[in-house]
């Protein structure tokens, strides 16, 4: 059972990541909102995948809260920019982390998920004229 | 002479007949000879296997020198592509020292450092003339990466996924910024 621990945590990564999404979706408008709908739906199936995965092996999924503490008020486009790349940051860290630690069968789920998050976040970054817009190792602390 | 350490830690009543005379003779074998050999019959010592990451290394450090030469034949290219050349350069090193081989840039005593590679004209002279060709080529390159980058990471053993994984992600990213 301790192989699921990896994908518990990342499964409360993906819970938080599209709660986040929903405060940073309201504040943008037309391409931005469109992109902000793509990338919350990327975690959500990512979330249903893990939710699926975890009772398949009867491990307990850690629940959603009903809210986040964040680090910042989300109250324009530029907080709503940072908060989304934020959030792609620590997900892709939570994905990359989790690589060493799962079984071979959930490999390619982990690094999917950590290619996902580590694009998603240079896209967030170009949007809010963030140069680079990459880092050399994406989930990295 | 691992499998006679490994042998003396084990329960001296488990250990069959073989085991023991086996342990006994690769202890004589390697009282002669000092490497590893079967039975006494001297064997030249065989290099190690190159390390499964080396062509991927290789890959990397070709894509430094494509990133250079972009850059030399478009200087108007040279710093967007900058971040890219250097996370390259990066996973490189890194890649390096995972492998175990040693940093060019600290040769031991004696050794007389070797410069840096530059581009070459040669590689200069494979950069397309048009800097959007150049880009798409630069594309392409990363794609084929990325593919690589991915096969290397779900091939290898756990340990190394982290590194592997983040380069394949960076080579996404890099895919992104092309577009």
């Amino acid at each position: 059972m301790s192989r699921a621990a990896p994908l518990a945590t990342a499964l409360a990564a993906e819970h938080a990541a599209i709660y986040a999404y929903g405060l940073v979706g309201v504040r943008l408008d037309d391409d931005l909102a469109e992109a902000a709908r793509e990338a919350e739906a990327v975690h959500r199936q990512r979330r249903d995948t893990l939710l699926l995965v975890l009772a398949e092996r009867g491990v307990e999924a850690p629940s959603g809260a009903a809210a986040y503490d964040l680090p910042f008020e989300v109250t324009d486009t530029g907080s709503a920019l940072e908060l989304a790349v934020l959030v792609e940051d620590r997900v892709a860290g939570v994905w990359r982390a989790a690589l060493p630690e799962v079984t071979r069968d959930d490999r390619r789920m982990a690094l999917d998920a950590l290619v996902d998050a580590a694009v998603w976040a240079t896209r967030w970054r170009r949007a809010a004229g963030i140069e680079p817009a990459t880092v050399p190792f994406p989930g990295e602390a | 002479m691992v499998f006679t350490v490994a042998m003396r830690h084990g329960d001296p009543r488990r250990w069959s007949r073989r085991s023991v005379l086996g342990a006994t003779a690769l202890a004589g074998a390697a009282a002669t000879v000092g490497g590893c050999t079967w039975l006494g019959s001297p064997e030249p010592e065989a290099p190690p296997p190159p390390d499964p990451l080396e062509p991927l290394l290789a890959d990397t450090r070709a894509l430094v020198t494509r990133y250079q030469g972009t850059r030399t034949a478009h200087p108007d290219l040279a710093d967007a592509l900058a971040p890219l050349q250097e996370a390259h350069a990066a996973h490189a090193a890194a890649l390096r020292e995972l492998i175990g081989l040693p940093d060019p840039a600290t040769p031991s005593p004696g050794v007389t450092p070797q410069p840096a590679p530059a581009a070459t004209p040669s590689e200069v002279d494979n950069i397309a003339d048009d800097p959007d060709d150049a880009v798409g080529d630069l594309r392409e390159a990363e794609a084929e990466a990325f593919d690589g980058a991915l096969a290397h990471c779900l091939a290898a053993p756990a340990d190394r996924t982290a590194l592997l994984g983040a380069i394949c992600a960076a080579r996404a990213t890099h895919l992104e910024v092309l577009s």
